[in-house]
């Protein structure tokens, strides 16, 4: 499945872009305007609201009761204890420090020594871990990884999906392709598309699954769902690919939201699985979002196969840029070093921001107008987002005549609403829904 | 049979082989110059005291650990640019984004240019090895010419005006400004002038990689002379900036690209370009690096400590490169050390053979890159005369 290895790489092809060579141009002058990114437009817009009841609900990170970003006092006391006695600040690894490594090995693979199948495979050399530019670079190395190694360049991903894997799945070489997985009109997971979709296709393709807080939807798989769904990635002989940007957020405790991984592991350990890989960030459930600080994890068939695939890591990431940032990932060790107290200090202010969240969404809930359209998705829903179900025109006239700032796809980043501001957003919704 | 059977094991860089004997080796007579980080007269690793300061007033005025700009944080870019671009950092037509470090900066250049639709380069050598993988990885096409010449110990400057005469229109240049990596063998000011003009006349692309700003004079702004001369012959290039080595950020991965535009109804075309390219790799750059390199860009008087930091580092390596040769005349050593005190930074190039290198290693627990490059920071007052001693003993052939 997997092509020899070129020493030189052939240049990778790029989607979308016309080569010219003619020296009659101007130097830059067919270089294309991208289209600016819709959330930070949003962002942008709403910066320059004067309505002081302005909300926004766009972007993707976690603002407290007061609408403010918060640090984790957790991530500060580490970073105390960092300023203290960090002396100097050399460069890690091309794949980051092993105990940094050996730290998501074991809180995730290992679930902190719950898991037997995963400690299993730790102890025999099977997982690859390279700490990654967060959870994108994660996402972009393996796509790297998968376009010059693995023989099948399509990768089935959920329709919707984070906008971001599309892109840069493209870019790396690869070839996205959607499978049914929500029902817009419906609110609901469209389970049944969803396993037709997938039996559908050929067999061997990447698939993209979300571990848990389903962005944009948040809906997410039971796990009698799960394993429906993993029958037939076994007998398609799909290669999983699971991004898990939002561990924590669905239960409030990181640990309960990685069954996926667990039914994954187990599927290795009895051989009805050969591979898998785990795109993992901590931006969201540590707060270290402009650290950039998360890994990509890959389960081999060998302790061979391992040395090999982190040879070949190396060689990918070197080019690209070095070796990862340590600020972050030394906040990470330094919790996870300390077991006794910084660790479930972390663990319990995580918790304390995902009660927040569901907070917010029961309240959201128990404002809204029940009288002519169902609501009950809301409440199924999980993680940092409420996929609405609202069109476009009633998200755009949310902003217009409300000061509401959302993406177009309906989806509010929750963290945004608040004791103060729930009544308010309740309130512009149903006006928006009723007429 | 295994979906892995075809991987084969990529062989290591050879520095790290170079590392692990290193690390193995015990003996209290142990010199290691191998890998380009900067070592203190102790031995030891060196936080800038400007950095530890700014360490302190970030800590208090903790901005956080929030998203920031795809293009980078504000302060940092308008800073970095400053730093490299002197006088021109303000004008309107210099396109700053915040990379990962100066390898990022390299990579995102590379990749930009191939969005343009221009990817012949030109790499003198010897060369940073990384250069190769990454134009590669751009889907780019490297040539060469030879920038160092070995036998002379000097740069070989025809080599380069050849490959800038014949090379094509919109062909792309990749130079160092200074301390060259890994022959510290700079160019002089008249030669960047020759090279600067045929750039502009043979319409030829310079990307610029400055990774040790300020180590060979221990001006920066003295180092960054090319910059401001490409700047006013008014043609497109690119800057790839690193703040790994002059304020010894390394490990945080602070550094920018800069894209100078000369058609400036082309500035929005530039920028979007290097943001989709960026989303698509890794969204932002890491925060906490670049918002220490901010403060001591915003507070004068961090700038001026800066100043002093990176012009004692540099008086450091002057000292060092001159006893390294002082000594070498003492003991007669047979052959011609002068390169030691021309080449500049923390490279000595030093001629010596791959055997050479070898028998360092196996008889006197001295080791360097394999090609002979030796960090000149990592010999102090307490191992200068035992190394010296030791190369000369492997140079006379006379190893034991
Ligand atoms: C589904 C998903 N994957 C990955 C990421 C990557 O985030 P980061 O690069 O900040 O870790 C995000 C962030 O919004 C996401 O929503
Ligand atoms: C010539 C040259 N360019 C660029 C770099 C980039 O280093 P970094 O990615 O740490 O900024 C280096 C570092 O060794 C270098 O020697």
């Amino acid at each position: 499945m997997y092509r020899p290895v070129q020493i030189r790489l052939a240049a990778r092809p790029r989607a979308g872009v016309a080569f010219s060579t003619s020296a009659q141009l101007q130097k830059w002058s067919d270089i294309p305007l991208a289209p600016p990114d819709k959330i930070l437009g949003i962002s942008e817009a709403y910066v320059k609201d004067t309505n002081t009841k302005k909300i926004n609900l766009g972007v993707g990170a976690y603002r407290d009761n007061d609408g403010k970003p918060i640090i984790f006092p957790s991530v500060k006391k580490a970073e105390e204890i960092l300023l203290a006695k960090e002396v100097e600040k050399e460069y890690t690894g091309i794949t980051g420090n092993k105990n940094f490594q050996n730290i998501v090995k074991n809180f995730i693979f290992n679930n902190s020594n719950k898991d037997a199948n995963g400690a299993k495979l730790i102890e025999a050399n099977r997982i690859v871990t390279s700490q990654t530019i967060s959870g994108t670079g994660s996402l972009r190395v393996i796509a790297d990884f998968l376009n010059r190694f693995y023989t099948n360049k399509k990768i089935l991903v959920p329709k919707p999906t984070w906008a971001n894997h599309v892109a840069v799945f493209k870019d790396a070489g690869l070839a996205p392709e959607f499978y049914a997985y929500y029902e817009t009109s419906k609110n609901d997971l469209d389970f049944d598309n969803l396993k037709q979709s997938l039996q559908s296709q050929d067999e061997g393709s990447i698939i993209l699954l979300h571990a848990c807080c389903h962005n944009p939807t948040g809906m997410d798989l039971t796990a009698q769902q799960w394993d429906e769904v993993l029958e037939i990635i076994k007998s398609k002989k799909f290669f999983p690919l699971v991004d898990m940007a939002y561990q924590g957020f669905a239960s409030g405790d990181p640990f309960k939201d990685i069954g996926l991984i667990r039914r994954l592991n187990e599927l290795v350990a009895n051989d009805e699985l050969k591979s898998y890989a785990l795109c993992q960030s901590f931006a969201k459930n540590m707060g270290l979002y402009g650290e950039r600080t998360g890994s990509i994890s890959i389960v081999t068939e060998s302790s061979d196969a391992s040395k090999a695939i982190e040879s070949q890591l190396k060689k990918l990431i070197r080019p690209i840029y070095s070796s990862p940032p340590i600020h972050g990932s030394k906040i990470v060790e330094t919790i996870f070093n300390d077991e006794n107290s910084l660790l479930p200090e972390w663990l319990s202010e995580l918790d304390a921001v995902v009660s927040r969240l569901n907070t917010v969404r029961s309240k959201l809930y128990e404002n809204l107008d029940k009288t002519n359209y169902n609501w009950d998705h809301l409440l199924k829903q999980r993680g940092m987002f409420v996929y609405t179900g609202l069109s476009a025109e009633q998200v755009i006239r949310l902003r217009n005549e409300f000061s509401v700032y959302a993406t177009e796809d309906g989806r509010f980043s929750i963290s945004g609403i608040n004791d103060k501001n729930v009544e308010y957003l309740a309130d512009a919704i149903n006006q928006v829904v009723k007429a | 049979m295994s979906i892995y059977s075809k991987l084969q094991i990529e062989p290591a860089d050879p520095i790290i082989k170079v590392m692990v004997r290193s690390a193995q080796d015990s003996s209290p007579d142990k010199v290691d110059v191998t890998i380009g980080v900067y070592k203190d007269e102790d031995g030891s690793s060196l936080t800038f005291p400007v950095v530890k300061k700014a360490k302190e007033i970030l800590h208090t005025n903790d901005p956080g650990h929030s998203y920031t700009t795809m293009q980078g944080i504000p302060e940092f870019n308008k800073g970095a640019r400053d730093v490299v671009f002197g006088e021109y950092g303000k004008n309107d037509n210099i396109v700053t984004i915040q990379t990962i470090s100066g390898t990022g900066a390299i990579y995102m250049a590379t990749n930009f240019l191939t969005e343009a639709g221009w990817k012949d380069y030109y790499v003198g050598n010897p060369a940073w090895s990384n250069y190769y993988q990454t134009i590669d990885f751009a889907g780019g096409k490297a040539h060469t010419y030879t920038h160092y010449d070995e036998k002379a110990q000097k740069i070989d400057f025809d080599s380069l005006l050849e490959a800038l005469n014949t090379a094509p229109a919109n062909s792309i240049f990749l130079l160092q400004t200074c301390c060259h990596n890994p022959t510290g063998a700079d160019f002089s000011k008249d030669q960047w002038k020759t090279i600067g003009e045929l750039m502009k006349k043979n319409k030829l692309i310079p990307i610029l990689d400055t990774a040790y700003q300020g180590f060979a004079t221990g001006d920066k702004y003295e180092d960054a002379w090319p910059v401001r001369y490409f700047y006013e012959l008014n043609i497109d290039f690119l800057v790839c900036q690193s703040f790994s080595k002059n304020l010894g950020l390394y490990g945080e991965r602070t550094g920018a690209l800069h894209v100078v535009v000369q058609d400036r109804n082309l500035l929005p075309n530039v920028t979007s370009t290097l943001l989709a390219l960026f989303r698509k790799i890794c969204s932002f750059a890491p925060a906490w690096g670049a918002r220490i390199a901010a403060e001591v860009f915003k507070s004068e008087e961090l700038t001026k400590e800066w100043d002093q930091n990176v012009a004692d580092v540099t008086k450091r390596l002057r000292t060092i490169r001159e006893k390294v040769h002082q000594k070498f005349v003492e003991l007669k050593t047979p052959g011609d050390w002068s390169p030691v005190l021309v080449q500049t930074g923390l490279f000595w190039y030093s001629g010596l053979t791959e055997d050479h290198i070898e028998q360092l290693a196996v008889h006197h627990h001295v080791y360097a890159t394999t090609y002979g490059r030796i960090n000149v920071s990592g010999l102090n007052d307490a191992n200068i005369d035992y190394f010296c001693r030791a190369v000369d003993t492997v140079v006379r052939g006379s190893a034991n």
